[in-house]
């Protein structure tokens, strides 16, 4: 199965960054994580796993993005 | 005539009254949950009518999901978190329904580009050799078709509806996945800072 080098690098990537959330427990903590970064707020501890799985998860990331968008609207 | 009820103001008055299925808060919540899909969804030039049904999906897993509501962000934050979850949902499946996952977009290898050297040269053989048969090897049919469609590009939500399962599954699968293939590297004797190096 070829892969093309941003394949390899895609997956390079990916492997570096596995962690333990899923995209449901983000959801329980994504409007406290969206109030808090548009304040500009310090995050507390217990949203790093939820920093490690935005890292690694492209879709909560831009449902993240667009709940900033929605909560500075 | 029906007295006009005041949207809830606080977490606990939202949340009894979303229990309670109030009317009034219920229409609040409808017209909160639209005008912040409007705006965080302004780029998608979406119309109101399509709007309108994410809102009433999210409405019916607002009130399923109450209970999971722990007070950490205001109620409007996390109501508004849940329709969007909602909005992308249906997004990606529209967009990704006829995307096929036999074919992520697989072409060969591509050639070096910046003329690395020998070493170099070796060090990515070496990993795309342990990576093309960690992939073969080591992942069952269902890690090997999860990684592949996200290496196509293929979004959770359409991936999971494929494979008959869920989100959460398959982010299991893929987890699982990666493990494998970081056991792989490592029983190659490959650690992180070489793959970086290889891949620069």
């Amino acid at each position: 199965m070829p892969l093309n080098d941003d394949q390899v690098r895609a997956v390079l990537d990916a492997m570096g960054r596995t962690h333990a959330s899923s995209c449901d427990e983000f959801l329980d903590v994504m409007g406290q994580l969206a109030e808090l970064q548009e304040r500009g707020d310090a995050l507390p501890d217990e949203l790093q796993h939820a920093l490690e799985h935005l890292a690694a998860c492209a879709g909560c990331a831009e449902e993240l993005k667009a709940v900033r968008a929605a909560l500075a609207g | 005539m029906r007295a006009v009820t005041p949207a809830p103001e606080t977490n606990d008055d939202w949340v009894r009254a979303v229990r309670a299925s109030d009317p009034g808060a219920l229409e609040a919540l409808r017209s909160t949950l639209l005008r912040g899909l409007r705006s965080g969804l302004s780029s998608k030039k979406l119309s109101d009518d399509v709007l309108q049904d994410f809102v009433q999906e999210a409405m019916v897993r607002i009130a399923a999901a109450i209970d999971r509501f722990r007070g950490q962000s205001t109620f409007r934050a996390w109501a508004l978190s849940i329709a969007m979850r909602v909005a992308f949902e249906e997004l990606r499946r529209a967009r990704w329904k006829d995307v096929s996952l036999e074919a992520p977009g697989n072409e060969a290898l591509d050639p070096p580009s910046d003329a690395p050297g020998a070493e170099r040269d070796l060090a990515r053989a070496q990993v795309l050799a342990t990576l093309e048969r960690a992939i073969d090897e080591a992942l069952s049919p269902r890690q090997r078709e999860v990684l592949l469609g996200e290496l196509g590009g293929v979004p959770t939500d359409e991936l999971a509806q494929r494979l008959g399962t869920n989100p959460n599954a398959l982010y299991k699968l893929s987890h699982d996945a990666r493990v494998k293939l970081k056991q792989a590297f490592a029983q190659a004797g490959l650690d992180a800072s070489q793959v970086r190096w290889a891949f620069e």
